[in-house]
């Protein structure tokens, strides 16, 4: 039986199909980029969906994508991608029914149409016969919490197909029982679904697997990454490739930083995920939170923080001369600027002294909260920072 | 029986970057330097606060420890709250719910009345995870 698929990712759940406008406000996004569009585990999630229907013996796939703004997240889909066609948001769904057209005139006689959207594990075999014996024009899959939209079709019917497209996945033409799945499903509609499906990953619930080499139980570390020595990684956790982890970083509970990715010293990364060229800065902890391009989303809150402050969280350079070039001015203006930060030290450390101005803030020293107190410090911001890590001994 | 110090409560700006932090500073320095200073923050205002922003804050709590008083936060934005936990300077602080909570707590202990961790958890943690 020739059966092929049609994927539509990037769009969103409520676009309008009429209006032909796709808000930008879209759940299922992070910083602007669609959830799915994101790797995951060192590989983006809509490559893993392909993957896993060529796995299942589909060969032939259309990937429909809608255009999203330009960002630096977006490099590695075009990378492991490059077949998918990109099509303005607002003409996606006529895009979709030209393209189920043409699949059905080059010999489709079922046609799987998934929104990207949720991560589902379907299985298709089951799927196809629950179709064939229900004699259905479509046939709906639903998950344990509801209807997602994936969708099998029958070629020769194109009227039912032109219909629910139409109407961006939301009516039949005609009520059928839908397939239920008792694969794994994730939504994928908030940054906290990511964080879960990359845990649920690392916790062998998925067929995800990481991308990289597994050094430990349950700790994957892929090529080029750099783990200093003193760094601590606690299983199931996931460094990608050509990341750095600085000197007594703590990597922990299912923890996931993609590839060049910087956790700089002292730092706790605690269920969270780094996404690509994050940079996390010293002394922080990171806990339950999604960080990518400057802003951190919190699980526990349920926020999202755009971060311009540089020394706490930065995104890194997406091209390789550029992160050399930082780096070279990194080194060249490291000593002056040891120099001008020991002046400033003097500075304040006479003014703490003689208590009589105002000192400038501006200057927080987060590798502070490593340092042990001593006696003869000053009652500094810094040292109250200290007084906290080792305030039990 | 001593119940007549007064207890300041200062609003925070939206936006608590190097410039704003020095002037809120400027504004505070005079309770600052006050005997045994009570101060309570509102943060509920607060949608960014960066390093200068924290260290303006530890600066606050410093010079109130200094006179044998408190510096107590109230009534913390979720980005607030994110980045005080992001630089492990929450635990440093009294927090609560409301100003008044903050205020009335300098009189007395109101164990209730502290900022209520959200019940979170990660459902997708195992047990042996969460412990």
């Amino acid at each position: 039986m020739d059966i092929r698929a049609i994927l539509l990712a990037g769009v969103p759940i409520d676009s309008d199909p009429t209006s032909g406008e796709a808000r930008s406000a879209a759940p299922e996004a992070f910083s602007g980029v669609p959830l799915s569009f994101l790797p995951l585990l060192g590989c983006p999630i809509l490559r893993r969906i392909t993957d896993r229907l060529r796995k299942s013996g589909i060969d032939s796939i259309s990937v429909l994508r809608a255009a999203p703004s330009i960002s630096p997240l977006l490099e590695d889909l075009r990378l492991s991608d490059p077949d998918c066609k990109e099509v303005p948001g607002d003409q996606l769904w006529r895009a979709a029914e030209e393209e189920f057209e043409n699949l059905v005139q080059a010999g489709a006689e079922l046609v799987i149409l998934i929104r990207v959207g949720a991560y589902a594990e379907v299985e298709l075999d089951p799927l196809i016969q629950f179709h064939l014996d229900q004699r259905s024009h479509i046939t709906q899959v639903m998950a344990a919490d509801g209807l997602i939209d994936f969708f099998v079709l029958s070629g020769s019917r194109r009227n039912d197909a032109a219909f629910l497209l139409r109407h961006s996945l939301r009516k039949t033409r005609v009520q059928t029982r839908p397939f239920e799945t008792l694969g794994y499903v994730n939504r994928l509609q908030t940054p906290a679904d990511l964080r879960a499906l990359a845990l649920d990953s690392l916790m062998k619930k998925t067929s995800i697997q990481p991308l990289g080499t597994e050094i430990r139980p349950g700790v994957w570390v892929a090529g080029g990454a750099r783990v200093n020595r003193d760094v601590r990684l606690v299983a199931p956790c996931y460094i990608g490739p050509s990341s750095k982890i600085r000197a007594g970083a703590l990597i922990t509970r299912g923890s996931s930083i993609e590839h060049h990715c910087v956790v700089d010293c002292g730092s706790v990364v605690e269920a969270s995920t780094l996404l690509p060229l994050s940079y996390l800065g010293a002394g922080l902890d990171l806990t339950h939170s999604v960080l990518g391009s400057r802003r951190v989303f919190s699980v526990k809150h349920n926020a999202q923080l755009e971060v311009e402050d540089a020394t706490l969280v930065s995104m890194l350079p997406n091209t390789s001369a550029l992160r050399t070039l930082n780096h070279a001015a990194n080194l060249i203006t490291f000593v002056p600027r040891q120099i001008v930060r020991s002046l400033i030290g003097e500075r304040r450390q006479r003014e703490s002294q003689v208590d009589s101005k105002c000192p400038s803030p501006g200057s927080f020293d987060p590798g502070a909260v490593t340092r042990p107190v001593t006696q003869e410090r000053a009652l500094s911001s810094g040292v109250v920072a200290g007084m906290r890590e080792y305030g039990n001994q | 029986m001593e119940i007549s110090r007064p207890v300041v409560v200062k609003r925070m700006p939206e936006k608590v970057n190097q410039r704003e932090a020095r002037k809120f500073l400027q504004d505070v320095q005079p309770f600052l330097k006050a005997d045994r200073p009570q101060l309570v923050f509102d943060l509920s205002l607060v949608k960014q606060l960066d390093a200068a922003g924290v260290e303006m804050l530890l600066h606050c709590v410093s010079e109130v420890m200094k006179r044998d008083g408190d510096l107590k936060l109230a009534s913390l934005s979720p980005q607030a709250a994110m980045v005080l936990e992001l630089t492990r300077t929450d635990r440093l602080f009294e927090i609560y719910q409301t100003s008044t909570d903050a205020a009335r707590s300098f009189s007395g202990f109101l164990p209730n009345a502290m900022r209520q961790v959200p019940a979170y958890r990660d459902a997708s943690t195992p047990d042996r995870l969460a412990a």
